[in-house]
């Protein structure tokens, strides 16, 4: 049987020939050494991994010494089905990296609309003007870090696959400013003061800086969207309740290095906020509309 | 950071008085064109169209493009255009991008064998597999090239191009460095009856990360379990084989391309970790590294009458962007050919399947018959599955059209389509979408200026959001007007609480030589527009749409 590749007469066969002298089978040649040899000569160096196995942090209160904290505005609703996938991994980084990664769960857009079984709206103004201010997300769960402009990043905003990675550069830099957090409460148990004490650290560089104060519950348990249904008995973590500042920040104005500054905030206790479950969150940052002018310079949280 | 919209003005002015010297010198000539959607959002919070920045404060967006282009008759071309976005949700569904400046320059010219080109380039290697930039507005896409290539023709039959640059990001690039070079051949092997021919190529695609990202990749797998973590690749490489037969009314092309390891995201990676002594699995999104492989054939058949064809792609593990954070539509320095057909109507293109990168196996078969001068039949099978067999998509659409007279055209068809919604859309656990659409359009001539074109299209189905009609017409008035009114109508909810909805637009529109005005009321159902199957989501739209498009 005579192939279909065959050349069928002597004229088929002296062009092919022909075609095997051309400058095309010696480039082709050309290209393929190009290509074997520019997979297989060039060795590179691998980077070097550091597996963190858990919080490295040192635990000191002194502000001196205090390592860089990282907030995640992690932007979540009770309707976001990939959500609780997203609080997962934020749980998960939350026990490699302690006390130093201080997550907040903002309810905001579509997804956050309650479901007819809701007990609680989660969604706040407070929530939505921090969405205003650092841009919404592309898609649902999606978090920003310590709001900062990432490079080759389009946003603030950051899809999940890049948390780790983000968090883990920035727990790697010092902060400018620390901050010292101590709460109280009263003894009918509606009324929570907060102390602040800041430290500038290597400073704001002569930057406005602000200080934005979160008031956050706990263990709250109601409705949420997951891939099995609705859970009516998913425990939200870290939710936003209200804002102790204004919710985009309060003017603090340079914080030179070595400069202390003290506050004290006081806020009444909203009645359906369960007290033992509550957590504050402090962050100092800027507030420029230029690109990076948002970044934070330091965030703590802490529970009462 | 590097800006576009920061291009020293010095160079752009240089570009404009060279271009306009060169143009009258040369008797060159310069062509443009214009294209801009404006839009007046209409908060709508029964369909969806609210809780975004448009709808909630903005109320208006626009997006534009200018563009410039000057050839002159001895080789010489350039261009530039200026892209405009307003509170644009062209990149972000959700959010509100703004931008302006310019969005593309190029210089290229040709002398002898050699051509040469300059800035931002877009290009293509085989069928696109391991590297493609073009752009796709609808989707937001332009993936230009920013550097430099070259490319030297041995012979009308015979080119080698080399390339190498940064994958433009919006109005600013992506840092890792993209080189590659392939080469194309023609060849009929002495078959002086000209149904014979070959069309071989190679070609090579080399990608280095930027320190940035690599060091993103190293801090995520710091977090990793020690059996998941990898060591890193800066330098990862893509080749590909490619060669297109033609015998007679038969052409073939196949095309194989293999990647070298290098880290690639799984939205659905495995960890198992041990917390307070329990062995505990989660799922999420998980880097790994692998190495990559897709294979792609087509082959068809046209003779008088009768076409067919048939493809096949299989794909494993070949996420290939300029950075493994790259997500949605960003980053892509390849393009995995689709593998279903594009349907035009509005119902039957309801439901589309988005490219996988990371498994995929797919054929699909088309075949057109022209029975006589009246009736024409065709048709379409493409089935999508995962690499372990799992469906993903699977379509079968079948089509009459008679021509009964110059004045009276029907088409009627029939589709059904199996969905993976949970995967393709990202919504878990959302049932797999089955669908029977019968379709129809009819259109009708009163004369040679007046034409009436309708369209009937009722999509049934249990999923999603339930049952559909919907129907359009549309006259014309030719050659400057044309108006059409249409409702895609819900008649059966397959949400409990959902309501039956109406969704109507209302469009006129005003052509004149190349150019054309549109204005629209519109009301639209959130969906998924897909093109060359890369696909984002459609956020639902209430508003009003005006549409300029000039060509000069």
């Amino acid at each position: 049987m005579t192939s279909f590749f065959a050349p069928h007469s002597r004229n088929q066969r002296d062009s092919q020939r022909a075609f095997a002298k051309t400058p095309f089978t010696r480039s082709l040649a050309f290209v393929l050494a190009f290509i074997v040899l520019g997979i297989t000569a060039c060795q590179e160096i691998a980077p070097t991994l550091n597996i963190n196995e858990g919080p490295t942090g040192p635990t000191t209160n002194e502000l001196t010494d205090q390592p860089r904290g990282v907030l995640v505005e992690e932007f979540t609703g009770v309707r976001c089905v990939n959500c609780p996938a997203g609080a997962e991994a934020i749980a998960q980084l939350k026990t490699i990296h302690g006390e130093q990664l201080v997550p907040v769960s903002l309810h905001t857009g579509f997804f956050a609309n309650p479901y007819p079984e809701s007990t609680i709206d989660f969604r706040t103004a407070d929530a939505d003007a921090i969405e205003t201010f650092v841009g919404g997300p592309q898609g649902y769960p999606s978090s920003v870090i310590n709001r900062n402009q990432f490079q080759g990043e389009s946003s603030l905003q950051l899809s999940q696959s890049t948390w780790a990675g983000y968090i883990g550069l920035q727990l790697q830099e010092e902060p400018a400013v620390a901050i010292g957090l101590d709460l109280s409460i009263n003894d009918t148990k509606d009324e929570l003061t907060v102390d602040l004490e800041l430290l500038g650290r290597s400073g704001t560089d002569g930057r406005n800086a602000f200080i934005s104060i979160l008031l956050l519950e706990n263990k709250v348990i109601d409705v949420q969207l997951t891939p099995e249904g609705k859970d009516l008995e998913y425990s939200h973590e870290h939710v936003l309740r209200q804002a102790i500042t204004p919710a985009v920040g309060e003017q603090l104005g340079e914080i030179a290095a070595g400069v202390t500054i003290e506050e004290t905030y006081t806020v009444a206790i909203p009645s359906e906020i369960k007290v033992d479950d509550i957590e504050v969150v402090a962050y100092v940052h800027y507030a420029d509309s230029d690109e990076g002018g948002k970044l934070i310079l330091q965030a703590v949280s802490k529970k009462l | 950071m590097e800006k576009l919209y920061t291009l020293p003005k010095f160079i752009l002015l240089f570009f404009c008085v060279c271009s306009f010297q060169a143009a009258f010198a040369q008797g060159g000539n310069f062509s443009g064109s214009l294209s801009s959607n404006n839009q007046f959002f209409v908060r709508d919070s029964a369909i969806g169209a609210a809780n975004t920045p448009q709808y909630d404060r903005q109320l208006f967006g626009a997006d534009a493009w200018f563009d410039l282009r000057y050839q002159d008759k001895k080789g010489l071309r350039a261009g530039f255009r200026f892209d405009m976005f307003l509170n644009s949700n062209l990149l972000n569904p959700t959010g509100s991008f703004n931008g302006q400046g310019i969005g593309r320059w190029f210089v290229q010219k040709s002398f002898g064998p050699l051509d040469i080109e300059a800035g931002y380039l877009y290009h293509q290697v085989g069928s696109g597999i391991i590297f493609r930039s073009y752009e796709a507005r609808a989707l937001a896409i332009d993936n230009a090239l920013y550097g430099v290539r070259g490319t030297y023709n041995f012979s009308d039959d015979l080119s080698v191009t080399g390339f190498a640059g940064k994958q433009k990001q919006q109005f600013d690039i992506y840092q890792s460095n993209i080189r590659g070079a392939h080469i194309d051949g023609y060849t009929t092997l002495g078959d002086s009856t000209g149904r014979f021919s070959l069309a071989p190529g190679a070609g090579v695609v080399a990608r280095t990360l930027d320190d940035n990202s690599m060091n993103l990749v190293v801090s995520t797998l710091n977090t990793y379990p020690a059996q998941d973590t990898f060591s890193p690749k800066f330098n990862t490489y893509a080749v590909s084989l490619y060669n297109t037969l033609t015998y007679g009314p038969f052409s073939w092309y196949v095309e194989g391309a293999f990647k070298t390891a290098d880290a690639q995201t799984d939205p659905e990676g495995v960890f198992e970790r041990v917390i307070d002594g329990e062995q505990v699995t989660t799922v999420g999104e998980k880097i790994f590294q692998d190495q990559g492989t897709v294979l792609y054939t087509s082959i068809g058949y046209a003779a008088k009458g009768l076409g067919l064809s048939a493809e096949y792609k299989r794909t494993e593990n070949f996420f290939w962007r300029a950075r493994p954070q790259a997500n949605l539509n960003q980053g892509f320095i390849g393009f995995l050919p689709p593998m279903t057909r594009i349907n035009t109507y509005r119902l039957t293109a309801r439901y589309n399947a988005a490219t996988q990168e990371l498994a995929e196996q797919a054929f699909q078969i088309d075949a057109a018959y022209k029975i006589n001068k009246k009736w024409r039949v065709s048709g379409n099978f493409s089935q999508i599955d995962l690499l372990n067999g799992e469906n993903l998509w699977r379509e079968e659409i079948g089509q009459v059209e008679y021509k009964h007279n110059k004045n009276l055209q029907v088409i009627a068809g029939l589709q059904s389509v199996q969905y993976d919604q949970e995967l393709y859309e990202t919504k878990p656990g959302a049932p797999t979408v089955k669908t029977f659409t019968p379709f129809a359009e009819v259109l009708y001539k009163f004369s040679r200026k007046r034409a009436l074109r309708t369209e009937l299209q009722v999509l049934n189905t249990d999923q999603d959001f339930g049952s559909w009609i919907f129907g359009l017409a549309e006259f014309t008035m030719a050659p400057h007007w044309t108006f059409t009114a249409s409702d895609m109508y819900l008649f059966d909810p397959a949400k409990a609480g959902d309501k039956k909805t109406h969704y109507p637009r209302f469009d006129i529109f005003y052509a004149w030589k190349s150019n054309r005005i549109s204005a629209s009321y519109i009301k639209q159902v959130e969906g998924v527009v897909c093109s060359g199957g890369i696909c984002r989501l459609e956020p639902a739209f209430s508003g009003y749409r005006f549409s300029l498009f000039a060509q000069f």
